[in-house]
């Protein structure tokens, strides 16, 4: 096994109550890259972003998914992210009554404990906090709420980002972030993904549309039809994309998904 | 071995009542209160399922408990179990009322300052040796002695209990805290306490339930009597935490006057078998409350909220919303009787009940009741009957807590509403790690308990 390789996804089958929505997916990311996963609606992008981060009601028929060599497939979702693993929300939930902070707070110091490392004070939470919410441009105000409760749609991307900022996954697997985002919003979370962005880090952009690609550029682009990965390319295949649109893919033959 | 006493229906707690008529002594006025509530109980005996009010909810468990009334308040109790610095308080300084099996003791209580500006802050069995006027006016009148058969066999015991007597304009300027500790084995008492707020008055009263961590099974009946004049403001915290062998019936009566407030949050944590009865009487026009409440039940607890809120004059207000979190084989029941008089117009009345349902045995009985007589009224109900979200579950999952953390803090979040609404200083964090913290319930008693009853 290759070392390099962060996560490898292979003949990966899985669906919902029964029916196969995933049939076949091999994809390998490696540190430092990003894959963008296109496709039209009803192809199973975002089935693929719940079965990798452990969503219960989702049903693995074949295949396996290792991270970092460990069995993902294996793990309840809290161990996916303490491992490492980030699901940026589509929708991100309200939670009413939860503190925002307090939320956040819990969770870094569980995935601290779980990595062994000491768990951090009131003080050094508040320092990262702040310094994330700077980073995401989140107006502060926001992280003494109910999480994401009564926030704007792009407040609640944001959020999300801010998460993932603070959590500071290996992976983020970022299931539509872009959708339902005025353009100055969009501007904004697209800034703070970049950011973000390392060499030794990953990102999946799950996208229906190409335009979040104009503000992060991706090193891989695939296109998910029929819960098969039929293309793979540079971010030059998202802008064929969008010109053309996804029709003229359907006949085209299934090509290779390795992101080499 | 002791035989247990068989009891015939009609004659339930007749030995104890006997008892009262020798021990207790009284200014004329209450010994014909006690009769009359002896005798209002005498005529029925304890509600039964017969009866609607009282359908979801048996008191089987009173009636066969055995409990036996532990003497008026010159009876003399062992306090020695009962450590002073391990009982639940407010902030530093507040004034804390505090009764053992239904006696104050002066020992564990604080008074403050305020008892001499022509406030009253004290016990019953101490208002009684000087008998202010006001005391016969108000004491029984509100919860009536033929009120109810808990009623009266909570007045047949009238001998001690907490009271506030604020004459107009006056406030306290702290929480007053009235604690009832559970301590002896087997013990009935009859809790009552006793609020006549003058006009422009304003207090903040915390009601609290515990038992002592050596107490077995006992029984609490409690009468709360309210009058708000002109313009009074109160806030009634009320907090229901007996132990697993507990028993609390409690009848809270509240008279409104013109532009008055009353603020009610009750919190019921604890307790084998719970019924809170909340009545409100918005008497006059202006008049305005706020009923909160949250029970939170685990194991095979019982609890029973019933809260009837008459608007009986023009112009009022009543808000209430009452949730509950219900897991295991709990079983929860709220009945929400709204009643709108044909001269109440411009009423606005709002009832919620939502409940959380935990685990597959638990249960939850909710019934809203509104009776409209008025046609310029805005009158709105729902209550809800749900399971934990697990969308919100996966969400918290997803960002590193284990499915325990989560669903506390779900939970947490449902309950926060209620108990961040108190706005009594540090009474809200300590209800919220007594509910969900790591940390222990805080045990009123110290560790070598060696209670000694007759």
């Amino acid at each position: 096994m290759n070392a390099d390789i962060m996560l490898k996804i292979s003949g990966l089958r899985a669906g919902i109550n029964g029916e196969e929505i995933l049939r076949g997916i091999d994809l390998e990311v490696r540190a430092g890259e990003v894959h963008a996963i296109m496709g039209p609606n009803g192809s199973g992008k975002s089935t693929l972003a719940h079965i990798l981060s452990g969503r219960p009601g989702y049903e693995v028929m074949a295949g396996e998914v290792l991270f970092q060599g460990k069995d993902l497939l294996a793990l309840e979702p809290e161990e996916r992210a303490c491992e490492g693993i980030f699901l940026g929300f589509q929708y991100p939930v309200e939670i009413p009554g939860v503190n925002n902070n307090y939320f956040l707070k819990a969770a870094l110091n569980a995935i601290r404990k779980y990595r062994g490392e000491e768990e951090l004070d009131a003080f050094d939470l508040l320092k990262i906090m702040k310094e994330k919410a700077a980073l995401v441009e989140l107006d502060p105000s926001l992280l003494n709420r109910a999480v994401n409760e009564g926030f704007s749609g792009g407040e609640k991307k944001r959020n999300e980002i801010f998460q993932m900022a603070v959590l500071d996954p290996k992976l983020a697997i970022l299931d539509e972030t872009d959708s339902g985002l005025d353009i100055d919003a969009l501007r904004i979370v697209a800034e703070g993904i970049n950011r973000l962005r390392r060499s030794d880090n990953a990102m999946i952009l799950i996208t229906h549309y190409q335009r979040l690609l104009d503000y992060i550029q991706p090193d891989y682009v695939h296109v998910l039809s029929g819960g098969r990965i039929i293309k793979s390319g540079d971010s030059s295949l998202a802008l064929a994309l969008e010109e053309q649109g996804y029709a003229w893919l359907d006949t085209a033959p299934g090509s290779s998904a390795k992101g080499s | 071995m002791k035989s247990s006493q068989t009891v015939a229906p009609g004659d339930l707690f007749g030995a104890d009542l006997a008892r009262a008529h020798d021990e207790l002594s009284a200014p004329s006025w209450l010994t014909a209160l006690r009769r009359a509530g002896e005798a209002r109980f005498r005529a029925s005996g304890l509600p039964t399922t017969a009866q609607e009010e009282w359908r979801y909810t048996s008191l089987a468990a009173i009636a066969k408990g055995g409990f036996r009334w532990s003497g008026g308040t010159g009876a003399g109790r062992d306090l020695s179990s009962v450590a002073a610095s391990a009982l639940p308080a407010l902030e530093a300084g507040s004034m804390r009322l505090v009764f053992v099996d239904g006696a104050y003791a002066a020992d564990l209580s604080t008074l403050g300052p305020e008892s001499g500006a022509g406030v009253w802050v004290g016990s019953l069995a101490a208002a009684l040796a000087e008998s202010p006027p006001w005391l016969e006016q108000h004491l029984g009148r509100y919860a009536a002695p033929d009120h109810s058969a808990l009623v009266g066999l909570n007045t047949a015991f009238a001998d001690d209990g907490a009271l506030l007597h604020l004459p107009p304009g006056t406030r306290l300027s702290g929480p007053l805290h009235i604690l009832f500790v559970a301590a002896g084995a087997c013990v009935a008492a009859h809790p009552r306490v006793l609020i006549c707020a003058g006009e422009r008055s304003a207090a903040t009263v915390v009601e609290e339930y515990r038992s002592a961590a050596g107490a077995s099974t006992h029984y609490n009946n409690a009468v709360v009597e309210m009058s708000l004049g002109t313009a009074a403001e109160i806030t009634h915290v009320r907090l229901v935490a007996e132990n697993e062998g507990g028993c609390h019936t409690a009848m809270v009566q509240v008279r409104q006057g013109a532009d008055s407030r009353y603020n009610c949050h009750q919190v019921t944590t604890g307790g084998a078998l719970v019924r809170v009865d909340t009545r409100v009487e918005l008497a006059a026009p202006g008049a305005e409350c706020v009923l909160r409440g949250l029970y939170a039940l685990r194991g095979t607890m019982h609890a029973d909220h019933h809260t009837f809120v008459d608007h009986a004059s023009p112009e009022c207000h009543s808000d209430e919303r009452f949730k509950g979190v219900v897991d295991d084989a709990a079983h929860a029941v709220f009945n929400g009787r709204v009643l709108v008089r044909p001269d109440a117009q411009q009423t606005v009345a709002t009832q919620q009940n939502p409940n959380v349902l935990l685990s597959p045995d638990a249960c939850v009985d909710t019934k809203p009741e509104l009776e409209i007589y008025a046609d310029d009224v805005k009158c709105e109900h729902g209550a809800t009957i749900g399971q934990m979200d697990p969308l919100a579950l996966f969400y918290l999952q997803s960002r590193g807590l284990d499915q325990a953390a989560a669903r506390t803090m779900l939970i947490r979040g449902f309950a926060a509403e209620i108990i961040d609404g108190i706005g009594v200083p540090g009474l809200g964090q300590r209800l919220h790690d007594e509910l969900f913290g790591s940390a222990p319930q805080p045990s009123v008693v110290a560790a070598s308990s060696g209670m000694e009853r007759s």
